[in-house]
């Protein structure tokens, strides 16, 4: 005769079924076994979501001026001025440079005296300083013009005696319009002064002087020893480049006489604050998650001990050990998935919240929104390894010991 | 040739020592045999080793020696998956303290009869149905079990015995909870399932119960003594 194999079998519905109902036996017990894993996942999200949506205001609140901005000087400064004459050309071929350009202060012995009189004046008057630059380093400023214009490579090749005064100096002197034609005179020289300057997003300094195109200051005044310094305006981003070819462009046979002074990275500073701020956030998630699983750990272990007869039934009535582990870790599972959901659905009230009271525009990435309810549904199955594996050495004999 | 023609248990010098110190001897060497469709009590005074026995016979616990033959299979060293199998297809138990499960209800706890044999929801549902009423708790069957008197859940537990048909039906004080009418529909609920069939084993200490099976066995300091036919 042949006799039929038997087995024990439970379907995984009816292994989800059970897991459902004791979980569901006890609400306010599951809530708190919980509630370590709705932190940890809740955290998780609030991270992630906060620094999506903080990543725009970083990038829009981001000093975009700084981030644009190269500053080239001589790294072993001997009076003599290390630059070419044509910065100007030589810088603004190269990729990602839109002005860049030579500027110094005119060292004044004494003789200059800026004033807007062919008579020297007597007694003392504020002296008003002097630069020297090529129009490309003024553009370079980014000045904001009040009145007239500022002078360019036509005035540069030529020597022009023309000047350009800051706000302040053009106060201290009395000129406030250039239409008439006014003059200053640096010693006996008369400039014609075209522009007025308003303000500029660099070198505030620019405000305060008279700025004479620099082969001017080189026919007319010849000064030594000045702080020579090429100002480059780049395009975003394009920083760390022009940083490291101008030196190279301006200096071929000694590139390392001059000393590039490049802002950070935007990217990398971006980055930078986000690590900083996400990774102790990430950290606090760890702990709550790992807080969570062991909740959950010792949760279902006593859950699992009061238990004991409800497991011994099941194994007098063919639950394999098998059975009663799988049964287990889905109840732990689900405690997790609860706890994942409720998280997530937390963390995103309260992102939302912290963007409208922040005047924020809400970025939340999908991806790992959408995963967070899993990483509460894998911290409950890791919970329920230990008490799956207690509850399957259930010995059979439990139920009839009651 | 039909599986009446065996056995239903044969039982052939097992024994169940625990290991301690202090070692317990709970049940010295036994051999007995158990028909097909044959009722039979095992008395004894508390401690005599009955529940040992009956746990040695549902495959609940494993003898320290001896041979087991359940329904001419030899089940003594069987491994622990295969012994699950049997249980859920050829044992039923009830229990003194019933083993329900609380928190779900009559209907589901009877359903719990079949789950391990991997029987679907719709057909446990549908023979559920049926054995509820068989035990007249049609009107109960939503109930929580938590919420059944004594008699309601040793009725509940036979009805899961009853719908797994098994071969063989082990009975524990079956009545040890219960008042006297009570017990009396129990005793005719369990006697239901031997007109079914079904090998009943009870064990008990009422001389009642007992002379209400077909033969006795009595245990006394883990010693079975000789049958006694009834």
């Amino acid at each position: 005769m042949t006799r039929r194999r038997i087995r024990s079998r439970l379907r995984m519905v009816d292994s989800l079924t059970e897991a459902a109902a004791a979980t569901a036996n006890r609400p306010a017990r599951t809530l708190l076994t919980a509630l370590g894993t709705i932190i940890g996942v809740g955290a998780f999200v609030t991270t992630t979501g906060l620094a999506d949506t903080a990543r725009a205001q970083v990038s829009a609140r981001f000093d975009a001026l700084k981030a644009t901005e190269v500053r080239i000087q001589d790294a072993h400064p001997d009076g003599s001025n290390p630059f070419p004459t044509d910065v100007d050309q030589r810088l603004e071929q190269l990729n990602g440079i839109n002005h860049a350009g030579l500027i110094y202060p005119v060292n004044d012995p004494g003789n200059l005296q800026p004033r807007n009189t062919a008579s020297r004046p007597i007694g003392t008057l504020q002296p008003i300083p002097i630069i020297a630059a090529t129009p490309g380093a003024i553009t370079a400023a980014r000045p904001t013009v009040a009145t007239g214009r500022i002078y360019d490579q036509f005035h540069e090749t030529r020597h022009a005696r023309v000047a350009v005064l800051g706000r302040v100096a053009a106060q201290q002197l009395g000129i406030t319009r250039v239409d008439n034609q006014p003059a200053v005179f640096l010693g006996d020289t008369a400039y014609t002064v075209i522009g007025i300057l308003d303000d500029v997003a660099r070198n505030p300094d620019l405000l305060l002087a008279i700025t004479i195109p620099m082969s001017t200051e080189q026919h007319d005044i010849h000064t030594q020893g000045a702080n020579y310094e090429v100002l480059i305006d780049t395009q975003p981003g394009a920083a760390p480049l022009a940083g490291r070819q101008a030196p190279l462009a301006l200096r071929p046979q000694q590139p390392e006489r001059l000393q590039a002074l490049v802002p950070p990275d935007p990217a990398t500073l971006r980055n930078n604050i986000e690590s900083d701020v996400t990774g102790l956030y990430y950290a606090l998630a760890a702990l709550a998650l790992l807080i969570g699983t062991i909740a959950i750990t010792n949760a279902t272990l006593l859950n699992i001990i009061e238990r004991r007869p409800e497991i011994g039934l099941r194994r007098a009535l063919g639950a394999t050990r098998c059975h009663i582990a799988r049964q287990v870790t889905l109840e732990a599972a689900i405690v997790g998935t609860i706890a994942g959901v409720a998280g997530t659905a937390l963390a995103v009230i309260a992102i939302t919240v912290v963007a409208q009271h922040r005047d924020w525009t809400l970025t939340l990435n999908p991806t790992p929104t959408l995963a967070a309810p899993l990483i509460g549904l894998a911290t409950g199955v890791i919970a329920g390894v230990v008490p799956a594996i207690k509850a399957a050495q259930t010995p059979p004999a439990t139920a009839v010991r009651g | 040739m039909t599986r009446f023609t065996k056995a239903a248990v044969e039982v052939d010098g097992i024994s169940r020592v625990f290991a301690g110190p202090p070692e317990v001897v709970a049940l010295h060497p036994c051999t007995f045999t158990i028909d097909h469709g044959e009722s039979v009590s095992i008395t004894g005074p508390s401690g005599s080793g009955k529940t040992t026995l009956l746990s040695l016979l549902g495959l609940l616990d494993r003898p320290s020696d001896g041979d087991y033959r359940l329904d001419g299979i030899d089940v003594a060293d069987l491994p622990d998956r295969e012994r699950s199998a049997m249980r859920a297809h050829r044992i039923g138990f009830v229990f003194q303290a019933f083993h329900l499960v609380g928190y779900r209800s009559v209907i589901d706890n009877v359903e719990l009869g079949l789950t391990y044999q991997g029987v679907t929801r719709r057909q446990r549902r549908q023979q559920a149905l049926d054995v509820i009423e068989q035990v007249g708790l049609t009107s109960r069957r939503e109930a929580l079990c938590s919420q059944l008197s004594g008699g309601e859940k040793q009725r509940v537990a036979i009805a899961r015995t009853l719908i797994r048909r098994p071969a063989l039906v082990l009975c524990d004080e079956p009545t040890g909870n219960l008042d006297t009418a009570t017990s009396e529909q129990i005793l005719d609920l369990i006697e239901h399932l031997h007109q079914h069939g079904m090998t009943v084993v009870i064990i008990t200490h009422d001389p009642t119960i007992a002379a209400r099976t077909q033969r006795t066995l009595n245990i006394r300091d883990g010693h079975l003594t000789e049958p006694v036919l009834t």
